[in-house]
């Protein structure tokens, strides 16, 4: 057996877990080698040192803490442990989960204003209407009566919104808030300028403006009859344009359907409808909804000068135009002499080249003030719009501030 | 009252039916070689406490997955030495591990009466606990099953799932690395220092 082998069982030589032949030849060698020798006395001095170490005690009352940690695993926490131990970890988490929440909710509150605008952009419908509708419409029942005084109610609630829906920038229609686009989506014809659109609130109100649903449908109903009346007494020029306010998508035309109109009709006394819905109605049912569906390249709406306000009926001479055809600029003439005498808007359609455009807008500065000037998109995109020669552009006119004739139950109407 | 004669096996059946206080026999027969154990693998002793702590309970824990086949302490060392090696790893990467110079260990025996030789003695221990420090971590657990807990070969290739040949390899083979990191200060006359 040579030196390898040897060292090699040195430490099995050591546990005494060799066989007896090769235990003695171990042995025999050790008698004569030296090297192996030192090599075993080295092993040997290795185990005693490490079997030397002395054994360590325990920390003073290391069975108990086992124990107790024991004991505790052995019973199912309690609902206040589960939820608050360890404090160490389950704290933080807590805080952190209480930040995040605050975070999501602020952030919720701060999207929530623009709804809200959104369906206050809508209230001025309601009483939009100007004083002349209501003090016209004469109900003849006890609930009318009721739904009158509600309408003079809710106006007076939405006088505060009507400041906000004269704000210009609410006045800039779709392009200008998307998101009030969107949301607007659901209302029949809903333009923010376009304020004499007959429209029944009840089934077309946006989630938003649910809230009071009750005071508005009564609301709404007068102002319906309001509407439906204005409709009867205005020319067949202010009817076209008012069937063809705003493109109108097949949801609008949906909801502006028969159903709806019957259900206005419902709503009035049978002289009321005499006097003034079966007509108005036809036309919102049929001609005037076909005619919604024409979009406009522009949308202008102009405030008269207060130069018109001492104006007496009749007295506005017609002026000449050369962006538009004579025609057309007696119906704006006419449109304007309405807007003065009647205090309330008037929306008249007319149609001029594209290069007469700027033209028409500077003819129109002399009447008063653009203060909403927007494009229709779908027209802008339209290639079939692009070909044609005309634009068609609504034009509203807003009677100056001081002809307006606001009721003290009332908000003043533009 | 704890029925401190019963058997190992017995203590598990209680503690597997329900009686907690049966593992507390446990917990004191084996706490000391568990501890001392730990604590020499990781050199730190109030990590080894709560290390062997934790290896208790995760003993009380899993004392159902226990199925008897092996020795109830063969099972502990298991639990004990994954404890520890993972803990070991750690320490290690944080450059944490020490062996406490400042007699905060509790020598159980106390033999040192003199203090010079007492002083002697603990030098020599630090000597061979940075030693084992040093090994590679299985070397440092077959040296320590072996020849500080006395634990028998069949059981050493039990506890660390290896064949028993292999226990004899490697535990020359760590017994000649120990012998090359203490060779230093080995005397001329094969003693430490």
């Amino acid at each position: 057996m040579n030196c390898v082998e040897v060292q090699k069982h040195l430490s099995d030589f050591l546990e005494k877990s060799l066989d007896n032949e090769r235990a003695r030849a171990i042995e025999d060698h050790l008698t004569i080698c030296s090297l192996c020798n030192e090599e075993l006395a080295g092993l040997v001095e290795c185990q005693k040192l490490v079997s030397g170490l002395p054994q360590v005690e325990l920390p003073v009352g290391f069975t108990h803490q086992v124990m107790a940690r024991v004991r505790e695993a052995g019973h199912p926490p309690s609902l206040w442990e589960r939820l608050f131990l360890p404090l160490r970890i389950k704290i933080p988490l807590q805080a952190t989960a209480v930040v995040l929440i605050a975070v999501l909710a602020a952030y919720i509150h701060q999207k929530q204003p623009l709804q809200h605008e959104s369906s206050v952009a809508l209230q001025p419908e309601t009483s939009y209407r100007g004083p002349n509708e209501t003090d016209r419409f004469v109900p003849t029942s006890t609930q009318e009566t009721t739904a009158h005084s509600k309408t003079k109610e809710a106006a007076e609630q939405t006088e505060p919104r009507i400041q906000k829906f004269r704000d210009p920038v609410q006045l800039k229609g779709p392009e200008s808030s998307p998101k009030l686009a969107e949301q607007n989506k659901g209302v029949a014809g809903v333009q923010p300028n376009a304020p004499e659109t007959a429209r029944p609130h009840d089934q077309v109100r946006s989630p938003a403006t649910l809230g009071p649903a009750p005071l508005q449908e009564k609301s709404s109903v007068a102002s319906e009859a309001a509407s439906l009346r204005r409709e009867q007494s205005s020319s067949s020029q202010e009817l076209q344009a008012k069937g063809a306010l705003a493109p109108a998508p097949q949801l609008e035309r949906q909801i502006l359907s028969k159903e709806a109109a019957s259900e206005v009709k419902s709503s009035f006394s049978p002289e009321a409808r005499e006097r003034s819905a079966a007509p108005s109605l036809d036309s919102l049912s049929s001609g005037t909804v076909m005619r919604m569906a024409d979009p406009f390249d522009h949308e202008l709406t102009i405030r008269l000068k207060e130069l018109l306000r001492h104006d007496k009926p009749g007295e506005a001479q017609a002026e000449r135009r050369s962006s538009i055809s004579p025609e057309e600029s007696k119906t704006l003439d006419q449109a304007r002499e309405r807007a003065v005498q009647t205090g309330r808007p008037q929306s008249v359609v007319v149609a001029t080249p594209p290069s007469q455009y700027e033209l028409f807008k500077k003819e129109l500065a002399d009447l008063g003030n653009i203060e909403v000037e927007s494009s229709t998109p779908e027209r802008k995109n339209d290639a079939a719009a692009k070909s044609t020669d005309q634009l068609r552009i609504k034009l509203t006119i807003l009677p100056p501030l001081s002809s307006m004739n606001p009721l003290p139950s009332q908000p003043a109407s533009r | 009252m704890l029925a401190e004669g019963i058997g190992d096996a017995e203590c598990v059946r209680r503690v597997q039916e329900g009686d907690t206080d049966s593992f507390e026999i446990l917990v004191r027969r084996h706490e000391k070689a568990v501890f001392n154990l730990i604590y020499r693998l990781l050199g730190n002793y109030d990590e080894a406490a709560e290390i062997a702590q934790e290896v208790f309970l995760s003993a009380f824990k899993s004392i159902h997955q226990f199925r008897g086949e092996a020795n109830f302490s063969t099972w502990l060392y298991r639990i004990g030495l994954n404890h520890a090696s993972t803990r070991r790893k750690t320490l290690h990467s944080l450059q944490q591990r020490h062996i406490p110079l400042d007699g905060t260990e509790v020598i159980a025996d106390g033999a040192a009466v003199d203090p010079v030789k007492n002083v002697e003695h603990k030098e020599i221990q630090q000597r061979v606990q940075q030693a084992l420090d040093s090994l590679d971590p299985e070397d440092a657990r077959i040296i320590l099953l072996r020849d500080l807990q006395d634990v028998p070969y069949e059981d050493v290739a039990e506890i660390l799932d290896i064949p028993v040949g292999t226990v004899k390899s490697r535990l020359h083979r760590a017994r000649q690395a120990l012998k090359i990191t203490l060779a230093p200060y080995f005397h001329a006359d094969r003693k430490l220092l």
